[in-house]
């Protein structure tokens, strides 16, 4: 891979559920280092375009090169071998398991080597977790379950990790602790790509943004300057254009 | 309630209370066994008439109305109220219980006096009660096998008798065309009933739950059908004969018949027919403690945690870098290998099959023996097994009524212990370096 190539670019992607298409010709890359964020309305298809980039629904269309290789169509799990995590929407985490269960269970891709050393890495950035590394997932609480999503796609040592709404339904002060988590992770060397509906919170902490609208990309820019757009002003932070 | 606590005058009245109460409740206990138990028990059949033997329900009802007293009672005393608690803890919080490290220590005593109940029992049972031991242990093994299918990686499986016939059928068929012993038959049998999974995993295993068991059922029946049907190489519903085990070529007959030594003649002991049931039982149990041992190590393995997150959530898991096909596969083969040795055991016990012993009836006792097991619990599905094979057999007077009492037993589990017998226990485990 060239030095001057990102380290994920998408390139005129389609994905399209049946017969009703979901993204139309998104174009995006990630350089290595940054975070960026992508926020849109509900349905926008934020949570599709990082499906896609999963392999499920396959691409119907255009291409995603990941490290100068293109892994367009390859399946699921085959790309989450190559160093790319995600804390999925919905935290999909294991309810029966047991929360250390639930951060083997993410360094598969990598193999036990590391393991230890990584649950204690995990464990520091949420000290909360180590608390309750014996209890049941499910009977964490929201937030807690967020972490533990998150912290289960570290696990993986990704080089790209993808944060499906990780603000979804939080109270706001968790809200805050996880975006300075995120910020904590970017400074330990990952790459993050954030979707979120929270716009304020994403592009603060964004160097890069997108906003989606109905499956196209309609703008593009650095954090501050999307914040200062008064079209997202009015669509996202409830400002007056 | 204890005795210096009734002195008081207001735990006296509490007292008079809790008496009153239990004395009602044991009267309508009696009335609803009188109702339950009136027109089943009370109602003869003698030819064409029905009596009337109202007098025969009456000491089961007092029975029932005494029971009820006495609970009544009971859970007013300090323990039965810590009983009811923990009963009541138990139903609140469903699901998975995490063992801490150190309580396997305790259990490791249990263990122990199990396994030396279940050695020293053989030797004193009657060739009747060893057989019931020897049916129960193959059941304990079935639901072993399917509880990795359906408990561990949930994928319900209604077909499973079909590697069990498998299994039995590779042990007689093997003997008659391939002159292959108990011992060599054993591994092909099971690599046999395995393959059988793989084939049928291969395509339907990516349906999910009703699609799944649908197909699994159709399996089943196709496996019992081509026995029954292909006469040429089954021998169809006149069976096959299957070959009796020996230990490194001495067997256990009167004398020998396939060349080699009888048992008893080469340790110069007195000849005993039940030495092969001792001999069949022993072996069996030996599998089952090693496939115990298995399970219990797979289950924390990337396998088999993997088998258990694919049962909570298969998307999560393939964004995980899982192979959710493969995984499945592994699991559907690793049951149907159980399957299929339970089969062989089966078959060398019973020195003969045909294809009426592998019908559906089969595949649901296994299947309720892991759901009243609870899904996923190892002891769970072992005490299932136990009971449901040789609870029968005691109460054999009652043999009319065998489905009867499995339909009640299993509408009360699902509504006192609608998870199984036995929550699954998961362990906690140590991480080096981290201090707590």
């Amino acid at each position: 891979m060239s030095p001057s190539e990102p380290l994920l670019q998408i390139h005129e992607l389609d994905a399209r559920y049946g017969p009703i298409q979901a993204l139309h010709q998104v174009s995006l890359y990630i350089n290595s280092g940054e975070i960026v964020t992508l926020i849109g309305a509900n349905g926008a298809g934020k949570s599709t375009l990082l499906m896609s980039l999963f392999g499920d629904p396959a691409p119907a269309g255009g291409w995603i090169r990941y490290q100068g290789c293109d892994i367009t169509g390859l399946p699921t799990h085959d790309i989450a071998r190559m160093g790319i995590a995600q804390a999925p929407e919905g935290r999909r985490i294991f309810a029966a398991m047991s929360v250390e269960e639930n951060l083997l269970m993410g360094a598969i891709p990598v193999g036990i080597d590391h393991v230890d050393a990584d649950l204690i890495k995990v464990f520091e950035l949420f000290p909360r977790l180590k608390e309750r590394r014996n209890q049941r997932a499910g009977t964490l609480s929201g937030g807690e379950q967020q972490m533990l999503a998150i912290g289960r796609a570290l696990m993986s040592r990704p080089r790209l990790l993808l944060l499906d709404e990780p603000s979804l339904g939080l109270a706001p002060l968790m809200v805050q602790r996880i975006f300075a988590t995120i910020r904590e992770i970017r400074d330990s060397g990952a790459t993050i790509f954030l979707v979120e509906q929270n716009a304020h919170h994403a592009l603060k902490l964004a160097q890069r943004g997108y906003v989606l609208v109905n499956g196209e990309i309609r703008l593009s820019g650095t954090g501050e300057n999307l914040l200062a757009d008064p079209e997202v002003r009015r669509a996202y932070l409830g400002g007056r254009g | 309630m204890p005795p210096a606590a009734v002195s008081s005058p207001a735990s006296r009245v509490r007292w008079n209370l809790v008496f009153r109460q239990a004395v009602l409740e044991a009267a309508a206990a009696f009335a609803l066994a009188l109702l339950l138990f009136g027109p089943i028990v009370g109602l003869v059949l003698d030819g064409y008439q029905i009596k009337n033997e109202w007098q025969r329900p009456l000491p089961i009802a007092t029975i029932i109305a005494v029971g009820r007293f006495l609970v009544a009672l009971a859970v007013h005393t300090p323990t039965g109220q810590a009983a009811l608690e923990r009963f009541n803890a138990r139903r609140r919080q469903p699901g998975v219980l995490v063992v801490g490290i150190s309580e396997g220590d305790r259990r490791r005593w249990w263990l122990l006096a199990v396994v030396a109940i279940s050695l020293t029992l053989p030797f004193l049972a009657s060739k009747y009660w060893l057989t019931v031991l020897i049916q129960a242990m193959i059941y304990v093994l079935l639901g072993l096998g399917l509880n990795i299918v359906v408990g561990l990686a949930g994928l319900l499986d209604l077909g499973y008798v079909a590697f069990y016939a498998v299994g039995a059928y590779g042990l007689a068929l093997g003997a008659q065309y391939l002159d292959l012993g108990f011992w060599s038959a054993l591994p092909l049998a099971a690599m046999l009933a395995a393959l059988f999974g793989g084939v049928l995993g291969f395509p339907v295993l990516r349906m999910h739950g009703d699609y799944l068991a649908i197909v699994t059922l159709g399996f089943g029946e196709i496996i019992r059908l081509v026995l029954n049907n292909w006469l040429e190489f089954t021998g169809g519903p006149n069976g096959v004969a299957a070959p009796a085990p020996q230990l490194f070529g001495l067997e256990f007959t009167r004398t020998a018949r396939d060349g080699g030594v009888p048992f008893h003649d080469y340790f110069q002991i007195a000849y005993n027919p039940l030495h092969r049931f001792i001999f069949i039982y022993l072996a069996l149990f030996l599998i089952v403690c090693l496939m115990v041992g298995v399970v219990t190590r797979l289950r924390n393995m990337p396998v088999g945690r993997a088998w258990e997150a694919l049962r909570e959530d298969e998307i999560a898991c393939r964004a995980l870098g899982i192979n959710h096909v493969l995984v499945k596969l592994s699991a559907f083969m690793m049951g149907a290998m159980v399957g299929g040795i339970a089969g062989v055991f089966f078959a060398t016990y019973q020195g003969f099959i045909n294809p009426t012993s592998f019908n559906f009836f089969e595949s649901a006792l296994i299947v309720a023996i892991v759901v009243l097991g609870g899904l996923g619990s190892t002891t769970g599905v072992i005490v299932a097994a136990l009971v449901l094979t040789i609870l029968p057999e005691l109460l054999r007077a009652f043999a009319d009524y065998r489905v009867f009492a499995f339909g009640v037993l299993m509408v009360l589990m699902m509504i006192w212990r609608p998870r199984g017998l036995m929550r699954p226990r998961r362990r906690a485990f140590e991480v080096k370096g981290l201090c707590p």
